[in-house]
Formats: structure tokens, C-alpha cells, sequence
């Protein structure tokens, strides 16, 4: 792993360079993609969002505000015909039904002013589930009246605030899903493809056969078998590993085709003549050949888990309220009510968006920093 | 390369009678069976008061009282024998005049969907990667992506309305209500495609997306290799370049992946037939699954894997044929 | 022979008559100062006597194609010899009407949300005026009944005649309940519905027209039944018959033929196993059978035929045969054909319905669909409108009979029921799920606006939203709160209940807030949505903790001559739970958990209560008391009443009136006439 460092550099820095650990260069590598850097960091806001919910979020996710019911976003302001303030604020607002279309309106009262105050007090929620407090990261001045950054869902929920618990959820279900199938595929796949002939075909064979069933009435059958009693944490934990169990072998398939393509390469065969174990001689020298591979595939199965949990929603497998999640929320915009009246609810899909290709440009810096050549170019 | 297709093709006759077990399983999942179903359909509002007894006479009847490895053994022997694929209780009929030329369709949709997601991803996912973390890759990208990242349902209705509203298109179904009963011709052929281009999009954006980034990802590994390097030093004009080397292997996991990414797209058929209306088996699959209708279930579900398991046969010849060394290694 | 003699001498004896004017194009909207004796229509004899004039008959224009797509059919004579010689003439709404166009509808699948197509094309022997108050001929002219209510006549049209031009006659009512519905050879288990405190009922054709029920027990509200009912009380003897040994000597042959086993199979192939029409035609299960038998569908009475059924959808045309002309004498209906379409996802049903290409809907369409389909109206040229319901009304009934003793113990303390009901903002569910257009109110078991022994203000006690007053009744019965806020079971355990709902009977919506309200009571509340299908398997299993579905099933009409509805186990599509104490009163004591002393009364109650005609003072005694047992002891929590819904019509559709009421319990349609309506070209 040696690299041609330009002679200009001081010699310290050429030290430090060269007794680096493969890791670090990779880190280091990874620093100077500016994309990937940005990625990280928005995945990492959300990620702090998500563990932080109860304090970004104003609303606990099932608070109702039952006067403003498929609200609009409101969008706190500084200037109103009354001239302009420092303090960010809103209008009062009123929901009125339209008296032939029977269409909940809301109506901003432009002469009263509720001012936006951060770290302000508001439901007392317990941080992390055991830290009561009641401050949140923003909120109004006002009792009664809310702020409802990106509006209200048909209860009077706030979209925003139901988006910051989502975003946990989801985050959390895909990570661990994707760990979980990350694992399976590489002792499966590995096996395979390391050993190749019988052990393949036999493990092929099994691969095959949970891959080419489809997934649908796989989970409706599932969902059936599930015991109801179950509580909304045991669903969301068998949901995990549901997801983790059928994600693997789209992985494992994967690795193991790469393994057989390179098992016969010269470095692969020298480590097995000179005597290394199996399992060393993939760890070390076989998967670091397609490391970039394995995490682009483990990026690309991260809006599958997210996508999977709708799916599951959709069968009636999927999380129940109160739990709340990106696809429960995706689920419950699917009508061409919400198309037309409350486009607003389908912000959540743009945070399915953004995660997604967060985890693909980090995926491209990862696999550019991990690849010692990359410094040639 | 013979042995190696006669080994493959052994294999691929196990996996079929494991599969065929594993969706006779499927069936099984659910509680409950046709019975309670036909009995409720039977009786309802007619004041009959139903008993166990009665329940199980139709169980008998239907002949849903055998134990399960005898069902099997009888469902999937009258298959293989007779290509007897059972009753579809539901529809009081054979389960092959249910599913009759709707095989025909689906397998257009499906095979429609894939050669677009291959004209799309394959080209984009080599220019992406030649132009990595460019604009134009990011943009490609965020697009393919869009399609990944709405549940297909949501997607599916989105186009649906945009399509009505914008281009008057009308809604669902695979032909216009004039072509319906229309037999064959290149009028009608025609006017299927004018239908289907809307399921397809929908069922093909996400699979382009991950067929897109699967080759952006082989694409870039390959670009980087030290014979792409030596090629370019050696100036080899860069298109040339690109096709000799690096899309070549670039296409092989796209190759390996030909039978699944069928699943994939038949898992999502379901759904997004609802929306737009198909009439085909994705839609039936799931009604017959929620009404119980387990041979018509069962019928699709074999249908379809077989023809995937068919596919990964293939794929596996055509994968030893672009690239020796798997062969060589099995 | 004879009846051509009769009818030629018919003929005759008009012309030798003074000739009269033509007739007045009488609409319900301009009767032109005739008053007929039963609303909106008239009998032919009745017409020309009060208008003073001789009405002459004429036909759509397409008739003869459309009986060409009839499998079958053979050629049509003329339009007066296919009506019978006392059709019906029907007033219409606001015009005459003109002929052609396909009216299409949207239905879920083959047996699923079909109602409300089967209705426009429905008939029976008796209808409800579009008032919800007048029984009225349709099949039948007349009806009697006998001074003790244990007889009831029938007498049908002279002349009538099947859809396939055979005649019906009293014979078709007699053949449909002794040789099919009591006919063990046919039918394994007599529905019990058509039997009358467990015996079955004497049906006898006296002459071609007169048929007479006479009943074992007296039955003062059976006429209800013909008014209301999907079931038709008829079937084609000439038809079916040639398939029984008792009718046909060669049946047996006739079967082999046709590759019938038994006469089971004969019958089963074209009628299925209950009066139910939605089931498979023989289209659908086996086209070619159809093809070599020559005959696609049983011969019928209504207003369209089935031509075409697969997987997608039914197509139907116009009866030629039918029974009903208008006030200028063209014969009914007007509307050629019916396209019937399975949609199954209520989204696409909404797309459509904006895109203008149905032209009428109403079964299932939701009252939150409302505002979107309103905002809309313009570009798709529908109109949609808002009409009350009946039997739209969500209730919560806990789980009296529950496997559990605990929940059982807990549940049964009507005190639970009551603090629950405190516990519900009924104002708030109005206007987050009915957006403000319902009334809260209690529930009873039966619609209070269709019986005269219920009123609103029965419906008010525990409506009020109490949170303080609920809480102190759940201390009161002992379930104390624990450290987590929940209350704890006698037990122990916390008092956990799971709500299990079908979209389909009631909105996600309701069950969401529901829980949220009863999670402030320190109740743990799990919501889970399944299908229709697993909710009531569930429920008929005894499996659920809480039954929660639509109160239908319950208008005057239906419980005063089937009270199964008010009782339990309800009916399958409709389970009101409890079916233990159902199997212990059925079986004495034998079976099944004793109910407790009220139950055992409102079963009392419920069987004294059908055998008085509905209005009566014993009747309303009765009611009133069945009312307060299920009001006192509170078996159903309800929520919001008086729910209005949506339909949906084509702006081409004329003479559709607005709806008295969107209900099953008056078959939907059947009230409003749809062999009326017509499509504007």
C-alpha cells in the first residue's frame, strides 16, 4: 500500500503519511471529498435530529391542534402591514369550513401577532425517555396557538414535529436492518464463493430460493403469522430483522460472484499456498478488492429497508400508532386529496430523498478514499 | 461449458421443487382457510346459523381437510402431470381459465419494464461514472433516485393525476374501452402500448435506479483498475477504452442480477397494478391471497418463480460465457 | 294460443272503442292533476281511466340489437306483446326520457361493493316509494294480507314475462321457495330466514297470477322483506325446472348434456347457493359449458341482463321483456346498457369520478372524499351531492363474552362503557372525521329516524365529553392507575385493549382519536386496521376485544321482520359478537354463556316484538323496551349520528331525484327508480 507522495512535502507530514494505518489514510482521503463531506454532515444532522426528537421537535408526534386541522406550512415573518419586528413571528390563525365545499380553510388574522422564541417551554417530554424537560428547540410565545412549520395533517398534527420523530425511526430501522443483513450476506456469501463447488451449489440453491419469492404476500403471510398481541417495540424489532433476513441475498450473491471471479487470481492463491486461513484470506485479501462494491451495496439496501417498512405498512405489518415513521407517513399522503390539497404532507419524502442520496455520495467518497490508487489520478 | 450447463441445469430443477415447497408454505401462512370463506359466502344473510360441522363438510368437500404434506404432494403432482393447477374457489372455476391470457400481459409489463431499465441505467450508469461527481452525475442520480425513494403507490398515483391533468390520459386499465374486446391486431397492440407506458415508467424508475448505481459502482471500481490506467497510457481513444474494458465487466453484475430484478419488479406489480388499474396477475395475486384463493395464489407464485429461476439458469450460461473464470471456478 | 286469442281480442276491442286522446306525459314534478294511488306510479287501467286516454307502447330503438347480444334470445315480437297486459307505468321524475347510452358504475370485485349496480337493476314483488314510508307494486299488482297475518296474496301482472320471453307466472314464486330454497336435493340447509319460528312456510300458486305465503306464525312485517331485500322471490321454472326429475322426465339426460352431476349442480351453475346475485355467473365459471348449453345467464325479471362477465367487470343490457313503461308508453328502461367495473382502490375510484368517466356511484363513497370531489365537479361534469344516512353511524360495543375472565368482568360493568363514552370528544370526532356534518348521539339498536319508539333525545345520555366524571368511574370500579399512569386489571396487569377495524365499516380517523381520548383515561390503546374480512372472522371468532363497525341493519323495516340485526351474533357481515349467549339460548342452557337477565329479556323482547306490525302500541312497547335495554346497559357506545355521504351522478344522467337516504337497509337504489333515468346524448 504504498503511495508516490509528491517529494515537496515537509518531512514530517511525509512521516505521518507514511506510518498511517490503512483507515486513517482512508479518512484522511475521505476529509478532502467535498460532496461526501456535506453528505456526512446532513446525514449526521438528521441522525442528531432523530436522537435529539423530543427537543427539536416542538409537538410530540400524536399532539393534535384541533383548530388547525390539513393546515397549511406557516412561515414565521418579521414584517407585516403593522411594520416589522426583530423577533420572528406568525399570524393568529382560524379554520373555517367552506360552507359548499365542506374544505377546512384556515385564515390568518393579520392583526394578531404570536411571536417565535427559541428554547422555549412547551409539553414535558422525558429526553432519550428518561430526562423530563419541557424545553424545545423553538416554539411560540403563545398557550393555545402552535406553529406548524410545515403545516398539519388531517388530526392537526404537525407534520414537522412528526417528521423529527419519523426521521429516528426510519434512520434506525434502516441501519440496523442493513447491519443485519450486511452480516448474514458476508458469512453466507463468503462461504460460498470461497469454497465454491458443493458448499456453492448448496448454498446457492437456498440463496435462490428466498430471492425469487416475492416479497409482498411473503410479508402478508408474515403479517398473518405475527402474534397480535405483540407490543409496537416487539413489531418494530421483528420488523428489523425481517428486514434483515430477507435483504441478504442480493449481498451475498454479489460477494460471492466477486469472490469466484478473483479466487483464482495470483495474491489469492500465493496467501493459500503460504498457508492462511480462510477466513484471513477473505478478510485481508479478498474483500478489500471490491471493498468500494460492498459499500455502495450496503448504501443502495438502505432506501430498500426505508421502502421495505412502507411495504410492510401496507400490509398491515408495518408500524402501528403511535409509532411513526417516514413510510407510515408516506402512507398516509397516498390520496388524491393530499395530492391536491395538502401537497405539504409529502414533505417526508423529501427526507427519504436527501437520506438516500446522502448515503450515495458518502458511499462515493468512501469508495474513492478506500481505493489507494485514487491519489494517482 | 456443456457440463457446466448440465450441472447448472440440475440445479436448477432442485431449486424449483424447493421453491415449489417454500410457496406452498407461503399459502399456508395465513390462518384461517377457504373453508370459513366459502362457508361465509355461502350463508351470509340468509339466516343459516353455520356450525364447525358444517364448516368442515365443505373443508372435506374442498378437500382442504388432507394433511399438508398430502396436499402438497397432490397439488404440486397434479401440476407436474396434468398441468392441473386446482380450483379458484372465489371465481368457481379452474385456475387456469383465471389466470389465461393474463400470464400473456404480465409478462409483457414486466419484460416491457425491464428492457427500459436496461436502455437507461446501463448507458447513464457508464456516463455517470465516467463523469463521477460531476453535475450531470449528481443531477442523473438525485433523478433516479426520486423514483427509489417514493413508495411506488404514491408514485403511481402522482403520475396517474399529472397524466390525467396535464395530457388528459385516461385512467388505468391496459386498453381503451373501444380496443377491449378487440381481437388482436396491430390497432389494438398499439393501443396497449399507449398504456402501459405508464406502469412501466413507474415500475422501471426504481428499478433504474438501482440498476443505475449498481453500474455507476462496477463502472467506477473498473475505471480505477490498473489496466484501464496502462490502456489510457498507452492512448487508447477513450471510447474504445470504456467498451473494451471497463463496461464490459461493468454489465456483469447487471447479467447476474436478470432473474431477480423480474422479482423485483413483479414484488412492486401488485401495488401499482391497483392504482393504474391493470388487470394482471400481480393484482389478482393479491387479491386471491387476501380472499384466501390459495390455488390461484399458489399457481402465480409458481409461475413466477420458476420463470425466475428459469432466468438465473440463463444467467448463469450467459455470466460463464462473458467472463470465463466463474466457470472455470465452478 | 289462448293468450294470443286474448290479446288479439284485446286488440280489437280497442279499436272498437270511442277513440280516446293521447295521453299526458305526466311527470312526478308535474302530475298534470292525476293523483295516483300509490306515489309516482300508476297501473296501466288506472292511468287511462284518470287521464281519460289510450296509451300506445314504444320501444328502444336499439331493443333488437341488445336482445341480439342476449345468448339465447330469440327474435322479439312487438314491443306489446313483450309487456304484460297490465304493465306498470311509471311517472317520471322530472321528464320523458330518451333512449341509448351505456351508464357506467364502479364496483370493488365480483362479490364485493356490487350493491350498488345490483340495485339499479334490481325488482321484487314490492317497493319502497322514494318517501321511505309507502310499500308500492312493482312485480306484483296487489297484495293482501289475511286478518291474523299468517297469509299473505300476491297477485302478479297477466302477460309478464321473463327476460328470454317465456312467461312468469305464480308457478316461478312457487318453484323458488319448494323445488330450490326448501329443496334439500338443491339446498342442504333451509335458510332461516325464510323460515318462520323454525317451520317453513306454505307457498301455493292458487291460479297463473295469485300465489299466497301462509305462514306458521304471524308475520305482520314480512312485506317489508319484498320491499328491502337483495332476494328475489322468484325463479325461472321453465328454466331450472327442466333440470329436476319432478318437472322433466328426460332431466336426467338433460343433465349429462349440459355435464351436470345432480340436480345440485344444475341449479347451483346458474342461480349459486343463496339468493344472493352477485356470485359468479355462469359466464365467469365456465364459458364453455355456456357456449354448449346456449345459454349464457337464468332468464330474469329485472330491468338489464348479464351478456359478459370475466374478471374485469359485467356488461348488461336492456330486459326487452321488462315490465314497466312510462306515462307516454315507451317502455322502460331507458338506459341501453350497464358497464359494471371493478376498481378495488378507492383512489382510483376519486381519479375516475374527476375524470368524469362514471356515471353514477354512491356505495362506499366517503364523506372526506367530499371536498375533492366537490372542487372538481366542474372539470369532470358530475355533480356531487350530500344525502343522510341511515345506519352510517360508528359504535363501540365492548367484548361482553371476552375469553378472558378479567377483560369479561371488566366489560361487563356497564360503569366501563359509560366512563369510556365520557371519554370520547364527540364534537372534536364530528369535525376532525365528519367534518362537522354528523350529530353526536348515542346508539340503539335500531335508526331512530325509521321507527316511531326512538327518538333523538333518547340518544343523549353520556354524549357529553367528561374526562373528570370518566376517570372517577374507572377509580370507582377499582382499576387504579399505577406508577406509568396506566390503570391496572384486577390482576395486575395493565388494562390493555386492542381496537381491530375494517376501513370498511368505520375511518382509521375515528379509532386514532378514540384511542388517544381513552389513553388519557389511563387505558393502554392499540389500534389495528385489518380487512373486512379478517375483522369479521375475528369478531365471529370472539377474538376481538371491542366490536366497532357501522350500526347498520337496523331501519324499522328490516328488524321488524328480522330482528337478527338488533340481537347477537349479529349477522356475518355485520357481527355484533356475543355469539356464546347466542348458542346458549339456542340451545336452552345446553351450550354456549348464560347471558346475563337483560340479554335473556331482549331476546324475549326481540321475538315478541316482530309479531305486531310496526306502529302498533304494543309494537312501539316493545321497541321502546328493546331500546332501553340496550341503552341502559350500554352495549353499544355511539358516536356521531345522522352522518350525511356522498354520490356521485354524471350531469347526463336525468331524472335522478335527490336521495331521501343513502341506505342498504332500503336497497340502496330501488327506491329511486333507475329504470327512469336516462343519459342525455
Amino acid at each position: 500500500m504504498t503511495d508516490t507522495a509528491k517529494p515537496d512535502r515537509d518531512e514530517a507530514q511525509r512521516l505521518r503519511y507514511y506510518s498511517a494505518s490503512q483507515w486513517t489514510l482512508i479518512w484522511w482521503r475521505f476529509r478532502r471529498h467535498r460532496a461526501a463531506m456535506v453528505a456526512a454532515t446532513i446525514l449526521g444532522i438528521m441522525a442528531l435530529m432523530g436522537v435529539f426528537a423530543e427537543v427539536v421537535a416542538p409537538y410530540g408526534p400524536t399532539s393534535r391542534n384541533a383548530s388547525y386541522l390539513d393546515g397549511p406550512p406557516q412561515l414565521p415573518m418579521f414584517c407585516d402591514r403593522q411594520g416589522c419586528s426583530i423577533r420572528p413571528f406568525v399570524h393568529g390563525i382560524k379554520t373555517e369550513r367552506d360552507p359548499i365545499t365542506l374544505r377546512a380553510i384556515s385564515v390568518p388574522d393579520p392583526e394578531t401577532r404570536v411571536y417565535v422564541s427559541f428554547l422555549a417551554r412547551g409539553e414535558q417530554v422525558r429526553l432519550f425517555g428518561v430526562i423530563p424537560t419541557d424545553i424545545h428547540l423553538f416554539g411560540l410565545d403563545h398557550d393555545k396557538a402552535r406553529l406548524h412549520l410545515w403545516g398539519t395533517d388531517d388530526l392537526g398534527r404537525d407534520v414537522f414535529s412528526r417528521t423529527i420523530y419519523a426521521t429516528r425511526t426510519s434512520l434506525s430501522i434502516g441501519v440496523m436492518g442493513v447491519l443485519i443483513s450486511f452480516v448474514l450476506a458476508l458469512i453466507i456469501g463468503g462461504t460460498a464463493g470461497y469454497a465454491g463447488g458443493r458448499v456453492d451449489g448448496g448454498i446457492q440453491r437456498v440463496t435462490e430460493v428466498v430471492r425469487v419469492v416475492p416479497i409482498i404476500p411473503l410479508y402478508m403471510g408474515l403479517a398473518a403469522a405475527m402474534p397480535p398481541e405483540w407490543s409496537t417495540t416487539q413489531v418494530y424489532f421483528a420488523m428489523t430483522l425481517i428486514l434483515g433476513l430477507f435483504g441478504w441475498p442480493t449481498l451475498a450473491r454479489r460477494i460471492r460472484s466477486q469472490l469466484l471471479s478473483i479466487r483464482n487470481e495470483d495474491y489469492v492463491v500465493a496467501a493459500r499456498l503460504a498457508g492462511a486461513r480462510p477466513s484471513r484470506i477473505i478478510g485481508q485479501h479478498m474483500l478489500p478488492s471490491f471493498t468500494s462494491f460492498i459499500i455502495v451495496d450496503l448504501v443502495i439496501s438502505f432506501p430498500y429497508m426505508i421502502l421495505s417498512e412502507t411495504a410492510l405498512s401496507f400490509v398491515g405489518l408495518g408500524l402501528r400508532p403511535p409509532s411513526v415513521s417516514w413510510g407510515v407517513m408516506l402512507q398516509q399522503a397516498q390520496s388524491v386529496r393530499v395530492i391536491e390539497q395538502t401537497p405539504w404532507l409529502f414533505i417526508p419524502a423529501g427526507f427519504v430523498v436527501v437520506a438516500v442520496l446522502a448515503f450515495t455520495v458518502i458511499g462515493d467518497g468512501l469508495r474513492d478514499a478506500a481505493d489507494p490508487y485514487s491519489e494517482a489520478r | 461449458m456443456l457440463r457446466f450447463t448440465a450441472e447448472r441445469f440440475v440445479g436448477m430443477i432442485v431449486t424449483m421443487l424447493l421453491v415449489s415447497l417454500m410457496v406452498f408454505i407461503i399459502m399456508e401462512l395465513p390462518p384461517g382457510d377457504y373453508a370459513d370463506r366459502y362457508a361465509f359466502r355461502k350463508y351470509s344473510g340468509t339466516g343459516v346459523s353455520v356450525t364447525e360441522a358444517d364448516i368442515q363438510a365443505i373443508r372435506v368437500e374442498l378437500g382442504l381437510d388432507k394433511p399438508m404434506l398430502l396436499r402438497y404432494f397432490d397439488w404440486i403432482g397434479n401440476i407436474v402431470l396434468h398441468g392441473d393447477f386446482g380450483q379458484a374457489f372465489a371465481f368457481e372455476t379452474s385456475v387456469t381459465k383465471v389466470i389465461g391470457d393474463k400470464a400473456l400481459l404480465t409478462t409483457a409489463i414486466l419484460f416491457g419494464t425491464l428492457i427500459i431499465t436496461y436502455l437507461v441505467s446501463i448507458p447513464i450508469g457508464i456516463y455517470a461514472a465516467v463523469k463521477r461527481a460531476s453535475f450531470a452525475d449528481y443531477g442523473l442520480t438525485t433523478f433516479s433516485y426520486l423514483g427509489l425513494a417514493l413508495p411506488n403507490f404514491l408514485l403511481a398515483l402522482i403520475l396517474l393525476y399529472f397524466a390525467n391533468r396535464w395530457f388528459n390520459a385516461d385512467i388505468g386499465g391496459l386498453f381503451s374501452a373501444e380496443m377491449k374486446d378487440a381481437p388482436w391486431s396491430l390497432a389494438k397492440a398499439g393501443d396497449l402500448i399507449a398504456h402501459l407506458w405508464l406502469p412501466a415508467i413507474v415500475l422501471a424508475w426504481s428499478a433504474v435506479a438501482y440498476q443505475l448505481q449498481t453500474v455507476r459502482a462496477t463502472m467506477s471500481d473498473e475505471l480505477n483498475k490498473l489496466s484501464v490506467t496502462a490502456a489510457r497510457a498507452r492512448g487508447v481513444p477513450e471510447t474504445k477504452l470504456l467498451i473494451k474494458y471497463p463496461a464490459r465487466l461493468a454489465i456483469n453484475p447487471v447479467v447476474s442480477t436478470i432473474g431477480f430484478d423480474v422479482n423485483r419488479i413483479f414484488s412492486e406489480l401488485p401495488i401499482v397494478a391497483v392504482v393504474l388499474g391493470l388487470t394482471e396477475l400481480g393484482e389478482l395475486l393479491l387479491r386471491a391471497y387476501l380472499d384466501l384463493d390459495m390455488y390461484v395464489a399458489g399457481a402465480i407464485l409458481l409461475l413466477l418463480t420458476f420463470m425466475i429461476v428459469f432466468m438465473n439458469f440463463i444467467s448463469d450460461i450467459l455470466l460463464a460465457w462473458l467472463d470465463p473464470r466463474i466457470k472455470l471456478g465452478g | 294460443m289462448t293468450k294470443a286469442l286474448l290479446l288479439s281480442g284485446g286488440a280489437v276491442l280497442a279499436l272498437t272503442l270511442p277513440a280516446l286522446a293521447n295521453c299526458p306525459a305526466v311527470t312526478v314534478a308535474d302530475l298534470q292533476g292525476l293523483s295516483p294511488d300509490y306515489p309516482q306510479q300508476f297501473e296501466l287501467a288506472e292511468f287511462e281511466a284518470k287521464a281519460a286516454c289510450d296509451l300506445g307502447f314504444a320501444e328502444n330503438p336499439e331493443i333488437a340489437a341488445l336482445n341480439g347480444e342476449i345468448l339465447g334470445n330469440g327474435a322479439l315480437p312487438p314491443v306489446s306483446e313483450r309487456l304484460p297486459q297490465e304493465p306498470l307505468v311509471v311517472a317520471p321524475y322530472a321528464a320523458i326520457g330518451s333512449y341509448g347510452g351505456t351508464l357506467t358504475g364502479l364496483s370493488r370485485g365480483t362479490e364485493s361493493g356490487t350493491s350498488d349496480l345490483l340495485s339499479v337493476r334490481h325488482v321484487n314483488l314490492v317497493r319502497y316509494s322514494d318517501d321511505l314510508q309507502t310499500i308500492v307494486p312493482n312485480v306484483a299488482r296487489s297484495w293482501e294480507w289475511n286478518d291474523d297475518f299468517t297469509k299473505l296474496t300476491f297477485t302478479l301482472r297477466q302477460g309478464h314475462k321473463w327476460s328470454d320471453g317465456a312467461p312468469f307466472t305464480a308457478e316461478d314464486v312457487a318453484f323458488w321457495y319448494n323445488d330450490v330454497l326448501m329443496n334439500p336435493a338443491v339446498i342442504e340447509k333451509a335458510p332461516g330466514r325464510w323460515l318462520f319460528d323454525g317451520q317453513p312456510a306454505t307457498v301455493e300458486a292458487i291460479d297463473e297470477t295469485t300465489v299466497t305465503f301462509t305462514l306458521p306464525v304471524a308475520q305482520p312485517n314480512l312485506l317489508n322483506r319484498w320491499a328491502i331485500d337483495y332476494g328475489q322471490t322468484f325463479l325461472p321454472k321453465h328454466f331450472l325446472g327442466r333440470y329436476l326429475d319432478k318437472y322433466n322426465a328426460d332431466a336426467a339426460a338433460l343433465r349429462a348434456a349440459h355435464g351436470f352431476a345432480d340436480e345440485a349442480e344444475a341449479v347451483n351453475f346458474f342461480y349459486g347457493n343463496s339468493d344472493w346475485k352477485d356470485v359468479p355467473s355462469p359466464l365467469m365459471k365456465d364459458a364453455d359449458k355456456v357456449a354448449a348449453i346456449g345459454t349464457a345467464v337464468m332468464p330474469t325479471l329485472e330491468s338489464h341482463i348479464v351478456v359478459e362477465e370475466n374478471t374485469e367487470g359485467r356488461h348488461l343490457v336492456a330486459n326487452p321483456y321488462f315490465h314497466m313503461v312510462d306515462t307516454a308508453g315507451n317502455q322502460l328502461p331507458y338506459i341501453s346498457e350497464i358497464n359494471e367495473e371493478y376498481v378495488p382502490e378507492r383512489e382510483v375510484v376519486n381519479l375516475r369520478i374527476m375524470n368524469g368517466e362514471v356515471t353514477w356511484k354512491q356505495q362506499a363513497m366517503q364523506l372526506n372524499d367530499f371536498p375533492l370531489l366537490k372542487e372538481n365537479e366542474g372539470k369532470g361534469d358530475y355533480t356531487v351531492a350530500l344525502a343522510p344516512t341511515l345506519g352510517q353511524s360508528p359504535y363501540y360495543s365492548f367484548n361482553r363474552t371476552h375469553k378472558d375472565p378479567v377483560l369479561r368482568e371488566i366489560f361487563s360493568d356497564v360503569r366501563f362503557s359509560q366512563a369510556l363514552s365520557l371519554g370520547l370528544d364527540r364534537n372534536e370526532i364530528n369535525e376532525i372525521v365528519y367534518l362537522g356534518q354528523g350529530k353526536p348521539m348515542q346508539t340503539a339498536a335500531a335508526e331512530h329516524v325509521t321507527v316511531p319508539f326512538l327518538s333523538a333525545e333518547d340518544l343523549t345520555d353520556f354524549t357529553e365529553y367528561d374526562p373528570a366524571r370518566a376517570n372517577a368511574l374507572l377509580d370507582e370500579m377499582g382499576l387504579a392507575r399505577g406508577s406509568d399512569g396506566v390503570r391496572r386489571r384486577p390482576d395486575g396487569k395493565p388494562l390493555s385493549i386492542r381496537i381491530t377495524f375494517a376501513s370498511q365499516g368505520t375511518a382509521s380517523q375515528l379509532h386514532e382519536l378514540a384511542a388517544g381520548y381513552w389513553s388519557d383515561l389511563g387505558i393502554q390503546v392499540d389500534v389495528r386496521e385489518v380487512t373486512s374480512d379478517e375483522y369479521r372472522a375475528a369478531a365471529n371468532a370472539n377474538e376481538v376485544d371491542v366490536l366497532t363497525w357501522k350500526n347498520d341493519g337496523v331501519s324499522g323495516p328490516n328488524i321488524s321482520q328480522d330482528v337478527t340485526d338488533a340481537l347477537f351474533p349479529g349477522d356475518p357481515f355485520n357481527p355484533k359478537g356475543h355469539a356464546d349467549w347466542a348458542t346458549w339460548i339456542e340451545t336452552d342452557g345446553a351450550e354456549g354463556m348464560e347471558p346475563p337477565a337483560y340479554i335473556k329479556r331482549l331476546f324475549e323482547v326481540a321475538g315478541a316484538f316482530i309479531k305486531h306490525p310496526l306502529g302498533t302500541d304494543e309494537s312501539n312497547a316493545l321497541g321502546a323496551e328493546m331500546m332501553k335495554i340496550h341503552l341502559d346497559n350500554m352495549i353499544k357506545i355511539g358516536v356521531v349520528s345522522e352522518i350525511p355521504e356522498p354520490y356521485v351522478y354524471a350531469n347526463a344522467l336525468k331524472n335522478v331525484p335527490a336521495l331521501t337516504a343513502k341506505a342498504y337497509d332500503y336497497y340502496w337504489t330501488y327506491p329511486y327508480r333507475p329504470q327512469q333515468w336516462w343519459l342525455e346524448q
